[in-house]
């Protein structure tokens, strides 16, 4: 049992580790590096000495190497603009971030699950086809054209709502909404998906034939056996959720993460894109090792399967 | 005459990989030696698992071996490059268990049968015309309505699309047809239209066939000679009537026992013992065999003669007498 | 369940399918001749309409969708944008399709280390947000049309490359692969004549559901001014361009927003439709 964690979590750690030197190199490949953090007309000194101070006259290796070990004692440089630590950046964007992140996801469950569950339980009537619908919809809807019509409908037309910023509640309620609502489509038709199956399986027809209350027959036999895919793809829709963020985050001009990584990119802020590339691939890669530990603890079967395979 | 295939010392075992440990090895054929002359049937026997499917498949090179060599028509088949064995493959044909699943759902079965042909170009079957005319021919050989060969392969019976299957096999005219299980996924009454017209093509045909079967009954039928298979071994050999009718390896006697009798009041005797461990020295059979005696359990029995063409790989094989009471 | 279907067949086409369709068509129709017919040029300014209302908001038929900041007429930005858009999504779909499939069959077929490596890429992508590897990579390379188009061919190849290794594999279990190796059939002969068109139904399917998530790909880098630059546009660049004046022209959003979003849910709604049908037939088998 502690060998399906153990190898889970070294296997995070070296897909984590491949993914921060694939992305060191990618970042990498275009040499002239203060070519384009400078500007085309910079001198050929200006250059060489931009270079030099930034340590980009090593050799690719070289530069690797003290990262990585800068990295492992966090220390991941500093950002060309304002000589910062770039580690400073995701110190202060990250509580911004996660607070998005974390009420959209909340509210992502809050509307996806129950609406996924309504239309399974009523599979086939008006009201699995309107939820269904509506999901489609939902999920054919890109998050920053829902982000601005809620924008315009809340903050220019009906004038209720603050439209950009972050200083206060109130300013968390569209981007929240926005992040929620999107990714609430794909959870709703995924559970009902995974609900369908089960309530499909003999042992559901055993428990009606048993006689049962229909209620009883859902709530404890049906959900709990629906709720390891579920909770699966909750997980693995991290993934999307840090595209979201990116873009929620820049149609509401919210501070975090997603929306440095932006102006990084704009600025060719080289090191405060790399720590912000490592922030997300870290969350990505977390919430799947996440995913495979809690299906370890729901489903012993999966345990024992892996543990064979090595 | 020289046969048309001969093998000698066939090994063969696979293997699974462990990322800690050694691999599991699962020897599948061991040391196994045959001949098949032109017209001649090989029947091979043996439980599920016994490694005749395997073998079937290193027969026809389908399956490379670990150690030993495969002589096919004057052709030692691992010496062979790609393409030449692709050629060769006009000549040795294989009819599988399971019809349905190896015929292409998506194209008529007409098409699947002169498909062949195609592929080797260098029968000559060049025009359209000659290719039909083929086709039409080996419809006729396996009595198959060419009405049908419009149809997809899941709009026939079970019987049809064997019938297919062997239509495609004896297009290109082989010398050499292994037959793995060809009537067991089939009706008892179907089976017997199938073997019906596998003992005509015999006839006809002139060319060998090995015939891979569980069933002794069907084996019975087609069979000029039964290699008797346990564990990956030829255990007992010999013409169809001395090993099936006086076996003299206590297995081949379990097989016999296993098959139904019609006499009233006489009883099925079963397996008695299975048991999965490979022994590590001694006889194979020796865990499951009534007649084991202590020396089976060191020594290792090697096949040979009891008898003219008989011959067998048991240590205290009974005397012919003892059997034909 | 009998009486479900005949009911079903009765109502025939849900009129959603149909919309969907047409929707499609018009688009497809845009995108090809749209262009030649479009009023004005992509770039062309008429100062004197800046913010030009459309019709329905009491403007002209000068500018039937109205104008932007500096007057460009919304309509034939439009048309050039979905031109540009679907062309993206299309390739980018195929690209992915195209190397997905390969690599596929190529792990299916060679199986061994070949297969590990290439599994091994595929859970490597699908372990990393890709968008973030499409904002890192379009931070270094040129942003150009084909670097733009590599970048969404790429997103997406992993799941077509599980989708066709695991076809291949269950198309040798079949046996008609191996049937047809036995009968001395080039390898080359067995994918392209007979694998191939057995598996293309469930990559098809795959591809309705690829393709929706191109353009949202597509649309959100635009939109982040990481994707199509100027002078080119596409659906996800005019919603940005809209986006500083949601307050005074609220349609330069609108337009583009819904294009984006009846073009993904018109392909959505048809996909779920084509793999019901082949759950359907494969159910019948």
């Amino acid at each position: 049992m502690t060998g399906y964690f153990l190898r889970r979590t070294l296997r995070a750690v070296i897909t984590l580790w491949v993914a921060v030197t694939f992305f060191f190199f990618l970042l990498r490949v275009d040499v002239n590096i203060g070519l384009l953090a400078l500007n085309m007309n910079a001198s050929q000194e200006a250059i060489d000495s931009f270079n030099t101070r930034w340590g980009f006259d090593k050799s690719l290796l070289d530069q690797y190497w003290l990262w990585i070990t800068g990295a492992l004692q966090g220390d991941f440089g500093y950002s060309f603009r304002d000589a910062r630590p770039a580690a400073d950046w995701v110190a202060e964007r990250l509580p911004k971030t996660l607070e998005l992140s974390l009420a959209g996801f909340a509210l992502m469950i809050v509307i996806g699950v129950p609406a996924g569950l309504a239309a399974a339980i009523r599979n086939g009537t008006a009201t699995d086809r309107t939820i269904m619908s509506l999901a489609a919809a939902g999920y054919s809807l890109p998050s920053f054209v829902l982000g601005l019509a809620l924008m315009y409908t809340f903050a220019v037309y009906l004038q209720l709502l603050p439209s950009t910023g972050s200083t206060s509640f109130a300013h968390l309620i569209l981007p929240a909404a926005t992040y929620g609502l999107t990714g609430s489509a794909g959870i709703a038709r995924f559970t009902r998906a995974a609900m369908l199956e089960v309530l499909g399986k003999p042992y559901i027809a055993a428990a009606r034939a048993s006689g049962a209350p229909p209620a009883a027959v859902v709530l404890r036999h049906a959900v709990p056996n629906a709720a390891i895919p579920v909770v699966t793809m909750l997980g693995f829709s991290v993934g999307q959720l840090v595209g979201h963020a990116v873009i929620v985050e820049t149609v509401f001009a919210w501070p975090g993460l997603g929306q440095a990584l932006i102006s990084a990119v704009a600025n060719r802020d080289l090191a405060v894109v790399q720590v912000l590339v490592v922030v997300f691939a870290t969350f990505m890669i977390g919430a799947n090792l996440l995913v495979d530990i809690l299906y370890g603890v729901l489903d012993p079967r999966i345990r024992t399967a892996g543990g064979a395979n090595g | 005459m020289t046969p048309v295939l001969t093998a000698r010392k066939l090994h063969r075992s696979f293997r699974r990989h462990r990322l800690l440990g050694p691999d599991y090895v699962t020897p599948a054929v061991r040391g196994v030696d045959l001949e098949v002359e032109p017209g001649e049937c090989l029947g091979i026997v043996g439980e599920s698992g016994c490694g005749k499917s395997t073998l079937g498949r290193l027969l026809l090179g389908l399956l490379p071996t670990d150690s030993g060599t495969v002589t096919c028509l004057g052709n030692q088949l691992g010496d062979l490059s790609k393409a030449d064995m692709r050629r060769l493959r006009a000549k040795m044909a294989l009819v599988h268990q399971n019809p349905l699943g190896a015929l292409d759902p998506r194209r008529p079965v007409g098409d699947q049968i002169a498909e062949p042909l195609l592929i080797h170009r260098h029968l000559g079957y060049a025009s359209q015309s000659a290719r039909a005319a083929r086709k039409e021919a080996v419809l006729r050989a396996v009595a198959l309505d060419p009405v049908l060969a419009d149809r997809y392969p899941h709009r026939l019976s079970g019987g049809q699309r064997q019938r297919v299957v062997l239509a495609r096999a004896l297009i290109t005219e082989p010398e050499l047809l292994v037959l793995d299980e060809p009537v067991s996924a089939l009706d008892v009454s179907v089976q017997a239209q199938i073997l019906g017209l596998l003992k005509k093509l015999k006839a006809e045909s002139g060319a060998g066939l090995v015939f891979i079967s569980h069933d002794l009954r069907v084996v019975r039928q087609l069979a000029d000679r039964v290699a008797v298979m346990y564990r990956g071994q030829i255990v007992e050999q010999g013409s169809t009537e001395a090993v099936l009718d006086t076996p003299r390896h206590p297995y081949t006697r379990l097989l016999r026992g296993a098959v139904p009798s019609l006499v009233p009041g006489h009883r099925v005797k079963s397996e008695s013992r299975a048991i999965d461990a490979f022994p590590e020295a001694g006889c194979s059979f020796a865990p499951r065999c009534e007649q084991a005696r202590v020396g089976c359990r060191t020594e290792f029995p090697v096949l040979s003669s009891c008898g003219g063409s008989h011959s067998v790989a048991c240590l205290y094989a009974p005397a012919r007498e003892e059997i034909a009471r | 369940m009998v009486e479900v279907t005949t009911v079903r067949k009765a109502a025939g086409t849900p009129w959603s399918l149909r919309l969907a369709a047409g929707w499609l068509i018009l688009v497809l129709i845009l995108a090809l001749v749209g262009p030649a017919f479009a009023p004005y040029g992509v770039n062309e300014q008429d100062f004197a309409a800046r913010f030009a209302p459309p019709v329905l908001a009491g403007g002209t038929w000068a500018h039937p969708f109205g104008t932007d900041q500096i007057g460009r007429d919304l309509f034939s930005r439009l048309i050039n944008a979905i031109r540009i858009s679907l062309l993206l999504a299309l390739l980018g779909t195929l690209i992915g399709m195209v190397i997905g499939s390969v690599l596929g069959m190529i792990a299916a077929h060679f199986r061994g280390w070949i297969e590990d490596v290439i599994m091994a890429l595929v859970d490597f992508q699908a372990a990393l947000p890709f968008i973030i590897f499409a904002i890192a990579a379009l931070a270094v390379f040129e942003a150009g049309f084909w670097t733009f188009l590599l970048i969404l061919g790429i997103a997406g190849w992993e799941r077509y490359a599980r989708l066709v290794r695991a076809l291949v594999l269950q198309a040798q279990n079949d046996g008609y692969a191996d049937a047809l190796d036995s009968l001395g059939a080039h390898p080359v002969r067995i994918y392209l004549w007979h694998i191939l068109p057995n598996i293309f139904g469930a990559v098809s399917v795959q591809m309705t559901i690829n393709f929706p998530e191109t353009i949202l790909l597509e649309t959100g880098l635009s939109f982040l001014g990481i994707g199509i630059q100027p002078p080119h546009t596409s659906l996800g660049l005019l919603v940005s361009d809209g986006r500083p004046y949601i307050f005074q022209a609220i349609w330069l959003v609108a337009f583009p927003g819904a294009a984006i979003f009846l073009t993904t849910l018109s392909v959505s709604l048809l996909g779920d439709r084509a793999r019901d049908r082949a759950d359907i037939l494969t159910r019948k088998d």
